[in-house]
């Protein structure tokens, strides 16, 4: 692909690419890191988005890998004296564990079972965290806090969570579009169908967990890194419904939809909630509007402005 | 020689006694046709032989080698496809990606049977874009048939390939199916039989999940008794 087709083609992508790189040069403090916790939630959703959306697989208990890798990284960095650079590769092996012993455990019946079994192994870790016999280690109810600093500034810390938005996406897009992606899809649409052409299809709902595990990890281990603190939150019940309601609302099967779900979602926890007290009943009121007006989610006003201004009704 | 057989075959859905005792051999490089009316075991017989309903007893032998105890992804791997009733095309993605993803060696498919492909349905040359959703249902069942020729499979079992198709691609189809068997033994499952009568070398009659009647086309062509007993035609 020539250069000019190539910017034709992702010419919205860039635009919005150098507004973001932009954005902190006339962005309050508080504007960043709502924009920080919008790319590292951006990655949480993506990485669901390859479970729910391109797999078929409906977990429950996500926030077990995002906790994973916000305990991993924090505990190695206030108890071991290690950086936050090298508390990753700790992330990716633990939570690719994780995934591969929870998918050997459950994977086989991925129906609601699978459903119903994540959600108690979330709540499990979740107590886990905040039982009295692990308090020293990872700090109860309270959490951990004055994780070090991973750069100096917020404007660093802005570029590096943009950076790891976009190669996440990046990644994920790459793994979509691969052999393995449309496998992924083939199964999602039709197990029976997938098994026939030859593929194991409990290996490859492995596979997905494994990487959707891995990306959700790393995902909590930035967002320890950007607040310097950790809570059991990060693993409770109501971090998986928040990445659920991104991937949702934005748009499943998408891979951008549940970034825009999870900017959706943030703000209106952000702002909503300095507003109005009931925000949350708001917030429902948007949800019940969405599903009922764009049930592919806020990804689908992107794609029909973009078929209206390509197919001009031939199409 | 025989490419396959199955003997004593017992199977159970849902607790019900399905195939009861089913006795068949498919002779390398023919085509038999399985007969038989509405729920008389035929299509749960190409389920058997690909494991996804598992036979309870009995044995299955492929080229010689029993498969009743293999898992249902393993069977694929030997050289046997199935093209399901219904045609299950991948509707999210192109007929490109659903043939690609049938291929089990190499990542894309041969040039050769991409041409041979094309030979035996032409018209999937100015189809490979076009995402499964949007076929019709000929365009469907051509695909299905192609994405089972993708491999150079040894055995292709074809359930129901001219359920709901127009007159014109019935007869399509009968040539395509004709010139795959030149390359590889077929089974196939059919209710049609003025189609099958015409394609056909060997056929078998299904009653009561058992085969009651197996022989040369031939011979079943001629026997108008036997035709309406079992098949009410």
């Amino acid at each position: 692909m020539s250069i000019n087709r190539y910017l034709q083609k992702y010419r919205s992508a860039l635009i919005l690419i150098i507004i973001l790189i932009l954005l902190p040069l006339f962005s309050s403090e508080y504007i960043k890191v709502v924009a920080m916790q919008i790319f590292i939630f951006g990655v949480f959703a993506i990485s669901y988005d390859i479970l729910l959306g391109y797999t078929g697989i409906a977990s429950f208990g996500h926030a077990i890998f995002f906790g994973t890798g916000a305990y991993v990284s924090a505990l190695m960095m206030l108890k071991a004296g290690f950086s936050f650079w090298a508390t990753i590769p700790f992330v990716v092996v633990s939570c690719a564990g994780i995934g591969l012993v929870i998918g050997l455990l459950t994977l086989r019946f991925a129906t609601i079972y699978f459903t119903i079994v994540t959600l108690a192994l979330g709540q499990f870790c979740y107590f886990l965290l905040t039982n009295a016999l692990t308090y020293q280690y990872t700090g109860g109810d309270d959490g951990l806090h004055g994780l070090p600093m991973v750069l100096q500034t917020k404007n660093q810390m802005y570029y590096l969570a943009l950076a790891f938005l976009l190669a996440a996406f990046f990644i994920a897009k790459k793994i979509i579009s691969s052999p393995l992606g449309k496998t992924l899809v083939a199964i999602r649409e039709n197990e029976f169908r997938a098994k026939m052409i030859g593929y194991n299809v409990l290996n490859y709902r492995l596979i997905a967990l494994v990487i959707s595990g891995i990306m959700a990890g790393l995902a909590g281990s930035f967002n320890a890194a950007m607040l310097r603190s950790v809570f059991p939150g990060f693993m409770g019940a109501s971090t998986t419904i928040d990445v659920i309601l991104m991937t949702i609302l934005g748009g499943m099967g998408s891979l951008l939809g549940p970034v825009a779900g999870a900017a959706l979602v943030i703000i209106c926890q952000q702002y909503l909630s300095s507003y109005f007290e009931w925000w949350l009943l708001i917030f429902g009121v948007i949800f019940v509007l969405v599903v009922l007006f764009l049930p592919q989610g806020l990804i689908s006003i992107v794609y029909r402005f973009r078929k209206k201004n390509t197919s001009g009704g031939l199409n | 020689m025989n490419i396959l057989e199955m003997h004593n075959i017992h199977t159970y859905m849902a607790g019900f006694h399905i195939l009861e005792g089913v006795n068949l051999t498919a002779e390398h490089g023919k085509l038999t046709i399985l007969l038989g009316r509405n729920g008389s075991g035929k299509t749960t017989t190409i389920k058997t032989i690909m494991g996804l309903t598992p036979a309870r007893s009995g044995e299955i032998l492929f080229q010689g080698r029993p498969i009743q105890k293999l898992h249902d992804f393993e069977i694929p791997w030997l050289g046997i496809s199935l093209v399901p009733e219904g045609r299950d095309v991948f509707s999210q993605l192109t007929v490109e990606e659903n043939l690609l993803i049938a291929v089990r060696k190499g990542k894309k498919v041969p040039k050769q049977r991409l041409d041979y492909i094309v030979d035996i349905f032409p018209p999937m040359k100015n189809l490979f874009k076009k995402k499964g959703r949007n076929l019709s249902g000929g365009e469907k069942q051509m695909v299905a048939v192609a994405r089972a020729l993708v491999n150079e499979d040894k055995l292709l079992l074809i359930d129901e390939p001219t359920k709901g198709l127009a007159p014109i691609m019935v007869e399509s189809m009968r040539l395509a199916l004709a010139e795959i068997k030149k390359n590889a033994t077929i089974i196939l499952v059919e209710q049609n039989f003025e189609f099958a009568g015409s394609i056909a070398d060997d056929f078998l009659i299904m009653e009561h999940g058992k085969i009651v009647c197996s022989g040369e086309i031939g011979d079943l062509i001629n026997n108008r008794e036997m035709q309406h007993m079992y098949l009410g035609v």
